[in-house]
């Protein structure tokens, strides 16, 4: 998948148009979820991912390891998100009450879980991390996303966010602590 | 290591980010810290639901809109390499029609310069003596400085051998040692 990614990407390099709507469709998901992760709503999340790929079409000639199109693409979407977000900070949306949780927040416990007591505790705990997660700086949360959601490593976070790896270390460190101490007693559960 | 609790390397110790040593140091801490061991229960809690937040589907309809709108906005731009646009050639005449009028845009420039930069100090010259004094006005001596006097000497008189000095001839007294006056 990687190869073929890369042979895209130097086939749009050198102005194959196709393989540019090939790429968006490979990435397409991907920008658009860490983009609602990030901002938690669906016309930021859907501004995020015309603007990422538009972006992308702009700059594709600055790209000189075009085996490092993924970090690109998720470090242009990032930026966005987070200029977005800081633009926002103004008019924080009301986050979602737990009966509206299957709008944010859907859960895939259900195959897992078959109590009910512990399905509703799992509902109130991902409710109780959304909200928690929201007051997180920008950076913070999505340093916390791409590595604890979307599964990068440190040094791909630090690529992606254009800063050291110690600060990417650094920033998980006190986010993820500052999730603990808010959550507090739902996670001793 | 020293009794000390060891939150700070909990987060590498979960994610497998620790040397050897500093691992064995955790968990030979682990086995006598509950606080520490508690930590560790809600941390690995805490990724374990992390990662069960996921986003809803807008559906493929919404992904299909998505490329046909990205389509339309990247339609009228070009792609560095691309070979389907028009590309200009420069020609050795062209080439040559360009290196004149580079020159002669720099000479023009240059000329330009040159008169701005004399305009600018005679304006200048002209606010020290208060703005009031043009080209060609005539000006007292003490309104000038000797510096300036040898600037600007006044008509007719040879500055080369420096400062012309003033000779005052002495009044010679009277013959008879009376005085008239």
């Amino acid at each position: 998948m990687t190869d073929e990614i890369t042979r895209l990407v130097l086939l749009f390099q050198k102005g194959d148009r196709q393989a540019f709507t090939k790429l968006v469709k490979v990435f397409q998901k991907k920008v658009y979820a860490l983009a609602f992760r990030i901002l938690l709503n669906h016309i930021d999340a859907d501004e995020v991912a015309q603007e990422t790929f538009v972006r992308i079409f702009n700059r594709i000639g600055q790209l000189k390891s075009p085996e490092h199109f993924d970090s690109f693409v998720y470090r242009i979407a990032t930026n966005y998100a987070i200029d977005l977000l800081r633009k926002r900070k103004g008019r924080i949306v009301a986050m979602p009450s737990e009966s509206d949780l299957p709008g944010p927040v859907q859960m895939t416990l259900a195959s897992r879980v078959t109590n009910p007591e512990k399905v509703l505790e799992n509902k109130q705990l991902l409710a109780a991390i959304t909200k928690a997660a929201e007051e997180l700086p920008p950076r913070q949360r999505a340093t916390l996303i791409l590595h604890d959601i979307e599964g990068l490593s440190k040094e791909e976070v630090a690529r992606i966010m254009g800063c050291p790896e110690a600060t990417v270390r650094s920033n998980l460190h006190i986010a993820r602590s500052k999730l603990k101490k808010k959550l507090g007693k739902l996670l001793s559960s | 290591m020293t009794y000390r609790h060891t939150s700070h390397l909990h987060g590498d110790y979960l994610d497998g980010d620790l040397s050897p040593d500093a691992r064995a140091d955790v968990e030979r801490h682990l086995e006598t810290c509950l606080e520490c061991r508690e930590d560790i229960e809600r941390l690995k809690r805490l990724k374990q639901a992390l990662r069960q937040i996921e986003v809803p589907d807008p559906g493929d309809e919404y992904f299909d809109n998505l490329r046909g709108i990205i389509s339309a906005r990247t339609s009228a731009m070009t792609v560095p390499g691309d070979s389907t646009q028009p590309k200009v050639e420069i020609t050795g005449t062209t080439r040559q029609a360009l290196k004149t009028l580079i020159r002669l845009a720099a000479a023009v420039t240059f000329l330009f310069s040159a008169f701005y930069i004399s305009d600018i100090n005679q304006e200048k010259q002209s606010s020290r003596w208060g703005g009031k004094i043009q080209k060609g006005d005539f000006v007292t001596s003490d309104q000038i400085s000797p510096e300036e006097r040898l600037m600007y000497p006044p008509a007719g008189i040879d500055m080369s051998l420096g400062l012309p000095t003033l000779m005052v001839e002495e009044e010679e007294p009277p013959a008879n040692g009376i005085n008239l006056e």
